[in-house]
């Protein structure tokens, strides 16, 4: 009997405005308590506006792109979910019945997806609570008990973070996702961990719980009753709530105040339409067209941003060796700063000339990664590195031999004659006017083939 | 003077805004009845005397200058809105209803929040925490409920018009005891953006006064699309007022139930049963129908509203706002005794059966077969109101009873909702019209129509009352 | 039997937070004889329809997601808070 493991990941959708009221939803930047209004803190006779048309089409496409069947042609129900506590303005929150169900993502099965709003922020040390978060708009993703180590927990939120990435459906800032983990081990009850915020966390809390879990099962305690705890992320440890944060029986109410969603068939296929390829298709194409080993294709697909900019510049320079510069060098370089392709703020123009200069071989390649680095700390352009490194488009090493060995002819017959020293003489002019910065075995080469002529 | 006639003349200045505001409010001072919960008095002079200013100059509103009272659990910016009770004794609405808006855009002078039943929880106005309302007509009598005073006020003289909201007859009810005018609108119609919430899937706020113009008027200018009420309608605007008396009962289908009948008090009956007869000789036809048992109806009307109230008090957990005791105790202990010790018995008797029947063990048998019934109503007067264009009946089986009858007896309470909680459970209008007296106590005669039918009934009832004639208010 | 007996309903009030004496629990339970009693009306066979949950007619309330607004009042709604501590509500704490 081992070790299950089921997820239930929170994602903020990027909107302008909450689920259900006006309000900014840039929570992160904002003063507490200023990003509020009469709806979303639940003052008396307050009521909820229509639904956020965006969140749900972002919902609705985050479902499709994780193998979901959308429930069309049916009332979609937004009901009330009862429970008290201080983070939760009206004691309920709004939640709506799942409207898709049976995805699928890398092996773990999707049990449903719906969509509700964020509670607001309540720190259960001080006492403190700020609704700047409350009514933002959320997707709630349950998958199966289909994890079986908390590793593959972990492996399995990183490609779900892709996939969110990829539709750019979700605000970025202040962690992805919120989780509520739940475990259970050798055929007992379940540990509901609640609320953790970061990947890493949930690696550490299930890694904590399923060691907890096997040593009370050992000393002959084994966990009979479901259970619910909180993730102290600074001890990395879960605690036993004192007072439960949610209820056995939430008393499910459609709210009469929002009226049902029919969501038709029509306007699933239109969704189909504008959604983006999925890191696996991509990178499957990649491969295929370019012609690129697997796993640079993989990482390249890894971020959507990266993988369009390759695109680009595999047109206009040879894509395999694009491919791997990509892999080997930019994305090193990225992955050191910890910084992603968007926020480097590199071109696929200065790319591709830095690129095109590697590959005419007026650089060395040791150039190459100091012009790199240089471009993603300095944010200098290519252009004007290149021109400094020598040449508007770096050295054209053909040209420069072919004009060695017009202003030294006497030399070049010479070698023609058999003498092999006159080459050496030869390229170390072609050195000279390159100022050193080409490798030794491209001048031989450029002038061997200006010889041969 | 009745509405029409209060507005010409305000226009024109034969009536100075300023002093008539000055006088109302002394009137309130003065008053025993105790309708007003909040008066505001300062705002009240001070809007008064910049409305005079500008009333010639500009466009007039069209409630320019006439004082209108709020039922204190509809949103006021600024001030006070306690819903009757001790657990916002001391909260101040951050924002205005939507019908507030309106009504103050149309130059309304608001004078102040009406007393009532403790979160609407009745049908007397005995449960506010702010003591009962006294029905001005004869002070040991209940004035209704819950816009008890919203209805007492209008009666007393002591505003023009009253916005209430009727969940199961909120209007209606204190509408026949103090022989005024009340109209439940089709629900949908008038927004509830800033009314507290009760039942949210069938209340609505509505317009109360002393002729019926006053509650077209104050109705139109309430009406229409709200996009912060997901349920309003989606026409914007309406007009009650230019076809009002465009109206004949010729040709007209009068349903009498005779179920609503045979509870009621004889002279109650015979004075709805008189409107008849006068319908009846303007032309109109009559026919007797037999409707959903009344009984069958408020049954079906508590356990829905138990449900959807215990939901809508959630809120109150004196942490955000409200009640809060001095204890510093456990979360959950902070919040149960601040729930205990500022809602009065109604309330916690029913935040306590609705969390009972919503609770999934009891679910199956009460809830949903209550929700069920609901439907069943609706169809039924759907069908009736297929057949006849209005169906006319008393809006209580007895006239205003004596304060502290019925209070011990919550069945005995929930009863004299008999006759009006089936419009609120099918949405359709209803509208009372004073029509008689029964030993001194005003008798009110209900119309009620299809959905969507508000004009209709608007014009109804005003055409009995000029049947009727002037009304002699009682002097306190 | 209609009655809820007041176990129950003392498990009831701990579900909706109402801190109930044991004078009330008797009180409410004997209401709720009489009153459940009267609501048994509504205990019928109904033949299975389509239920409409709403009134209106109105589906689909969606709404555009514009710009973002400032509420004027925010400072105002704060205000309101019974306990404060700076910008934050302050209420018990659960840890």
């Amino acid at each position: 009997m081992a070790t299950k493991i089921g997820l239930e990941i929170h994602v903020q959708l990027k909107t302008n405005t909450k689920m259900f009221c006006e309000c900014n939803t840039n929570f992160l930047d904002a003063k507490p308590n200023t990003l509020i209004c009469p709806i979303c803190t639940a003052q008396p006779g307050s009521k909820p506006m229509g639904i956020n048309e965006r969140a749900l089409e972002l919902a609705l496409k985050t479902a499709l792109l994780l193998g979901c069947k959308i429930n069309t042609g049916k009332e979609l129900f937004v009901e009330r979910k009862h429970y008290f506590y201080p983070d939760l303005p009206a004691n309920y929150q709004r939640t709506s019945r799942p409207f898709a169900v049976e995805g699928e993502l890398y092996g773990v099965r999707i049990r449903e997806v719906h969509f509700e709003e964020d509670p607001g922020r309540y720190e259960l040390r001080t006492g403190e609570v700020d609704y700047n978060r409350s009514g933002i708009p959320l997707i709630e993703i349950v998958t199966e008990p289909d994890m079986k180590t908390p590793k593959e927990a972990r492996d399995f939120l990183k490609k779900m973070k892709t996939v969110i990435e990829y539709l750019d459906a979700a605000k970025p800032e202040g962690g992805l996702f919120k989780v509520d983990a739940n475990i259970s081990t050798d055929g007992n009850e379940r540990v509901e961990v609640k609320n953790i915020n970061s990947i890493k966390g949930v690696l550490k809390a299930l890694c904590f719980e399923e060691i907890r879990q096997k040593n009370l099962a050992r000393q002959g305690t084994p966990i009979k009753k479901m259970e619910t705890r909180h993730f102290e992320d600074t001890q990395m440890i879960t605690t036993f709530l004192r007072e439960k944060e949610t209820g056995d029986d939430y008393r499910f109410l459609p709210d009469p105040d929002i009226p049902p969603l029919e969501i038709s068939a029509e306007s699933v296929e239109k969704l189909k339409q504008d959604l983006p390829e999925t890191p696996t298709t991509k990178a499957k194409r990649l491969k295929e067209e370019y012609r690129i080993p697997k796993l640079e294709a993989d990482t390249i697909a890894s971020e959507r941003d990266l993988a369009d900019a390759f695109e680009k510049v595999a047109g206009k320079v040879n894509a395999k060796f694009a491919s791997k510069w990509f892999v080997n060098h930019l994305k090193r370089e990225l992955n050191f700063r910890t910084k992603t392709f968007i926020e480097s703020k590199l071109s696929t123009k200065e790319i591709t000339k830095l690129l095109t200069a590697l590959e005419k071989r007026s650089i060395t390649k040791h150039t190459g990664v100091d012009i790199l680095r240089k471009m993603l700390d300095e944010q200098v352009s290519a252009k004007a590195i290149l021109e400094e490194h020598g040449g508007k488009a770096g050295f054209d090493v053909d040209s420069i031999a072919k004009e060695v060995m017009l202003e030294n002819k006497k030399a070049a017959e010479d070698y023609r004659a058999g003498k092999t020293e006159s080459l050496n003489f030869l390229v170390g002019k072609v050195m000279a006017k390159t100022k050193g910065r080409l490798e030794p075995k491209q001048c031989i080469e450029a002038v061997k083939k200006g010889l041969e002529k | 003077m009745n509405t029409k006639t209060k507005l010409e003349k305000i226009k024109s200045q034969e009536i100075d805004i300023e002093e008539e505001s000055q006088k109302f409010l002394q009137k309130i001072t003065d008053s025993n009845i105790n309708a007003f919960i909040t008066v505001n008095e300062k705002q009240v002079i001070e809007k008064a005397k910049k409305l005079k200013e500008n009333i010639s100059k500009q466009k007039a509103g069209k409630l320019a200058g006439l004082l209108v009272s709020v039922k204190d659990n509809i949103a006021v910016k600024g001030i006070r809105m306690t819903c009757g009770s001790k657990m916002l004794e001391n909260y101040t609405a951050p924002y205005n209803a939507t019908i507030t808006e309106r009504v103050l855009e149309e130059q309304a002078i608001i004078i102040g929040k009406t007393n009532m039943d403790e979160f609407a929880c009745g049908g007397s106005g005995e449960t506010s925490f702010f003591g009962p309302t006294l029905n001005p007509w004869n002070n040991s009598r209940v004035p209704g409920g819950s816009s008890s005073g919203a209805g007492a006020a209008l009666a007393a003289g002591l505003c023009d018009l009253s916005i209430g909201s009727d969940t199961g007859g909120s209007i209606r009810s204190p509408a026949t005891f103090c022989g005024v005018v009340g109209f439940k609108p089709t629900y949908g119609l008038v927004s509830r953006y800033g009314l507290s919430d009760m039942t949210m899937g069938i209340e609505t706020p509505g317009p109360m006064a002393r002729d019926v113009y006053g509650a077209a008027i104050l109705l139109e200018s309430m009406a229409g699309n709200d996009p912060k009420d997901n349920v309003s309608t989606k026409q914007k605007q309406f007009d009650f007022t230019t076809k009002l008396d465009n109206f004949s009962f010729e040709g007209k289908t009068i349903a009498v139930p005779k179920e609503f009948f045979e509870g009621s008090e004889t002279t109650v009956s015979q004075i709805v049963l008189d409107a008849v007869e006068e319908m009846e000789d303007r032309g109109a036809d009559r026919i007797e129908i037999s409707v959903p048992d009344t009984k069958f109806c408020v049954a079906t009307y508590y356990l829905n509203m138990y449900a959807e109230f215990a939901s809508a008090m959630q809120k109150f957990d004196g942490l955000k706002y409200g009640f809060r005791t001095e204890t510093d105790s456990t979360l959950n202990e902070t919040v149960s005794a601040n729930r205990e010790q500022s809602l009065g018995k109604e309330v916690k008797r029913r935040i306590l059966f609705g969390t009972f029947i919503s609770m999934k063990e009891f679910q199956g048998k009460w809830y949903s077969k209550a929700l069920q019934a609901k439907n069943i109503i609706k169809q039924k007067y759907e069908k009736i109101f297929s057949k006849a264009d209005f169906m006319v009946s008393p809006a209580a089986p007895f006239t205003a009873f004596e304060i502290k009858e019925k209070i011990d007896d919550p069945l005995a309470m929930y009863l004299a909702d008999t006759l009006v909680s089936f419009a609120n459970l099918s949405g359709i209008p209803a509208g009372v019209v004073p029509f008689g007296f029964s030993h001194g106590l005003p008798v009110g005669v209900q119309i009620a129509g299809g959905q969507n039918k508000d004009l209709e009934v608007l014009q109804a009832m005003q055409t009995l009352e000029l049947k009727r004639g002037e009304i002699k208010w009682p002097q306190k | 039997m209609n009655k809820i007996d007041e176990k129950t309903l003392k498990r009831v009030s701990e579900v909706c937070r109402l801190k109930l004496s044991q004078g009330e629990l008797k009180e409410f339970s004997l209401d709720s004889e009489k009153l459940f009693t009267f609501f048994s009306k509504i205990n019928q066979d109904y033949a299975p329809k389509d239920l409409s949950l709403y009134l209106t007619l109105n589906r689909n309330p969606l709404r555009k997601d514009g710009t973002a607004k400032t509420f004027e009042g925010a400072k105002s709604i704060l205000d309101l808070a019974p306990k404060r501590s700076a910008d934050y509500f302050k209420v018990p704490k659960n840890l």
